[in-house]
């Protein structure tokens, strides 16, 4: 792709592999170690010596490589396009920094030699390997710093693309923006085609890259929000059916207390006749008269209302009416001052949701334990601790219930539990203890506040 | 002696408890005594001054506050060493996981249940209590204590098997127990430095040998009781085997 000599291209490719390797470790965020640079720069060792050979070809088959390896490798189903996915963006990424630096560079030497020939380039070769080589380092530094500033962000939109299962078509997207790019560089390759001419591709791809983007973006935030109108409606629909329910515990207490101040009433009289059986008789059918409690409904509410996150207090009382349908019960205990985790709302509301869906699912499969996921959020002096519990056969393997692929029943079980070891790793002030006692199984999230 | 407190308003209550309480040590024969049995928080404060260990039975509400059981047993947590809090209240003052985080009672006794109920559940609780006093009493430190910022977690000894760290994310040790896995912050070395039983076989793994299964001298691989593995240095090995020939 460029005519300058083998050499040149090695190091100059040798580079952009590497950064690109850099950078998706960076966006998949795996951390950096120094074994890792050693494990990547081998490999790009070996992509910019294949790639002497296929020229750009090499990138669609590290595509397919990394496509096989979500299809067949460990994944899970999450993540199975996470890897392409980031590859395919880091390498678009790098071919358009590439082509920007060789004709800005270009443009410099026309500048200074106040002639435009392609001869020139090629004369330079060395200068312009290394000036590719600093654009790429610096591109890439940028990049990361980029990254690691809204990390935050980054991880809502991921959160955001996997809550709407719109996975494949951005990897459709992707693809064909992908396609493009490597077809018109390996056909010019093949073709000799006139840098000048292969400029005006390069420049007419960009722009149509950051208008599909800019489509991408709206679409997302379209879907989100209808997305959120129908969370919105259904919500609407079990607060409907929850004031119905309070109304009913109402009545029934009214009732209650009529009956007691009936019940007060003959006792008095009793009392006056001074009949000391009659009186134990009554105390006995007294305490046989208790009002349910059991179902206390108007406790969620007000125990959630402490939580100041309106995702987090959603995503409670969606569970507690899934619960509810499943013939369970979800307690909710708060503390008397109001709960915030605004920090990692979206992580939590993911962590959260599973665990609850986990206890609720591990409970309808064992009827023989009690029906009852308890849920309390702990304010302590330096951290905010959120407790999840639920009755659990003591013999459960916790070694295993949070690896990939373990499952009780149905494989969406095993996969979710692998993720909330993984979502919990990525919070660096978040930590998790799971502990099996007295046949209960309770899983304790410790947030350290952050100061 | 072992003493024993009790915190409760009603005064016919108060008396019922007090008469099962005494009962159940003097039958049993137990070396614990009811120190105080009272309806004033004021008091029962007073007497927890020199006070660094006890079992605690506590009324949740009392007079007009319906959290003065629990505040006093946040003053008990942090005041006393071996404290064993048992709550005797009725049932909808009761945040359940919220007690077992902040104050980690030995258990609840629900008024709602009758007075038959709470009379089993009281001699239980003392029988409990003098178990643990008992057990205490014989193998006294035998913890491993954890925490992440001011949230505290201990466990038994004997159900620790392995503490180990992971390169990618230094500063954070995953433990390893028998019916319990956690992670937390802090450093390998530290902890080896305090508690002497464990062993480092390796850079980044602690292990209590008491829960050792066997040991693949060939392979340096140890395992566990609950099958888990890991892999000894080569250093550490020759240590290994010499400890092992010892024992």
């Amino acid at each position: 792709m460029l005519y300058v000599d083998t050499l040149y291209v090695l190091v100059a490719t040798f580079i952009q592999t590497l950064m690109m390797f850099v950078l998706m470790r960076y966006l998949l965020q795996d951390g950096y170690h120094w074994r890792n640079a050693i494990v990547d720069s081998f490999f790009a060792l070996m992509v910019a010596v294949i790639s002497l050979m296929i020229f750009d070809t090499i990138w669609i088959l590290i595509l397919i490589v990394l496509v096989l390896i979500g299809r067949f490798g460990k994944q899970n189903i999450n993540n199975r396009y996470e890897k392409a996915i980031t590859f395919m963006a880091v390498c678009i990424l790098q071919m358009i920094i590439l082509f920007s630096t060789t004709y800005i560079f270009r443009l410099i030497l026309f500048l200074f030699k106040r002639e435009f020939n392609l001869n020139l380039a090629i004369s330079s070769g060395h200068l312009l390997v290394i000036a590719i080589s600093v654009s790429e380092l610096l591109i890439t530094m940028i990049t990361v710093y980029l990254i690691k500033k809204y990390n935050e962000k980054l991880q809502i939109l991921k959160g955001i693309i996997n809550d709407f299962e719109i996975k494949n078509q951005i990897f459709i997207m992707i693809l064909g923006m992908f396609i493009a790019l490597v077809t018109v560089l390996v056909i010019s390759e093949l073709q000799r085609v006139l840098s000048s001419i292969l400029g005006v591709l390069i420049v007419v791809f960009v722009l149509v890259t950051s208008l599909i983007l800019y489509q991408m973006i709206i679409f997302i935030k379209s879907y989100s929000i209808r997305q959120e109108a129908i969370n919105i409606r259904r919500q609407n629909v079990q607060l409907n059916e929850y004031m119905t329910n309070i109304e009913q515990q109402y009545t029934e207490f009214r009732k209650f207390k009529h009956d007691y101040n009936n019940l007060l009433l003959s006792l008095k009289t009793i009392i006056e006749s001074n009949d000391s059986e009659q009186l134990k008789s009554y105390y006995n059918e007294l305490s046989q008269q208790t009002l349910s409690t059991e179902h206390n409904d108007s406790q969620i509410l007000i125990a959630v209302d402490k939580i100041i996150n309106e995702p987090i207090r959603g995503l409670l009382i969606q569970k507690f009416f899934t619960a509810r349908k499943m013939k369970m019960e979800l307690s909710v205990e708060t503390p008397d001052i109001k709960i915030d985790i605004s920090n990692h709302v979206v992580s939590m509301v993911r962590i959260l949701g599973i665990l609850i869906d986990n206890a609720i699912e591990y409970l309808s499969e064992n009827l023989e334990y009690e029906q009852l996921v308890k849920c309390a959020f702990i304010d302590h002096q330096n951290s905010i601790e959120i407790v999840i519990e639920n009755s659990a056969n003591e013999l459960i393997d916790l070694d295993q219930i949070f690896e990939q692929g373990y499952t009780t029943k149905g494989e969406e079980h095993g996969l979710g539990l692998a993720n909330v070891s993984d979502l919990v790793h990525k919070i660096s002030n978040l930590f998790m203890s799971t502990q099996l006692k007295n046949n209960k199984i309770q899983i304790s999230l410790i947030l350290e506040k952050e100061k | 002696m072992f003493p024993v407190y009790l915190l409760e308003d009603d005064l016919i209550q108060q008396k019922l408890y007090r008469q099962i309480i005494e009962n159940t040590i003097m039958i049993n024969e137990y070396a614990m005594k009811l120190q105080i049995a009272t309806d004033n928080v004021g008091e029962f404060e007073q007497q927890l001054s020199h006070v660094n260990q006890g079992l605690f039975f506590l009324d949740m509400e009392i007079a007009d506050d319906a959290k003065a059981g629990l505040k006093l047993a946040a003053k008990i947590r942090e005041k006393v060493d071996f404290a064993q809090i048992v709550f005797i209240t009725t049932h909808d003052e009761l945040s359940f996981l919220t007690l077992q985080s902040r104050i980690a009672p030995l258990d609840y006794i629900l008024k709602d249940y009758g007075p038959q109920e709470i009379q089993k559940h009281l001699i239980d609780d003392i029988n409990l209590a003098n178990q643990n006093y008992e057990q205490e009493l014989y193998h006294h430190a035998c913890l491993f204590r954890y925490n992440v910022s001011d949230r505290y977690f201990s466990l038994s000894m004997n159900e620790l098997i392995m503490l180990a760290t992971d390169k990618n994310q230094p500063g954070i040790i995953t433990l390893t127990a028998a019916n319990r896995k956690a992670t937390f912050p802090g450093n390998l070395n530290m902890i080896e430095a305090e508690y002497k039983n464990l062993f480092r076989c390796d850079k980044s793994y602690l292990v209590n040998l008491d829960q050792m299964k066997k040991f693949d001298a060939r392979a340096r691989i140890l395992t566990f009781n609950d099958d888990s593995e890991c892999k000894v240095s080569y250093r550490k090995a020759i240590d290994l085997k010499r400890i092992l020939k010892n024992t």
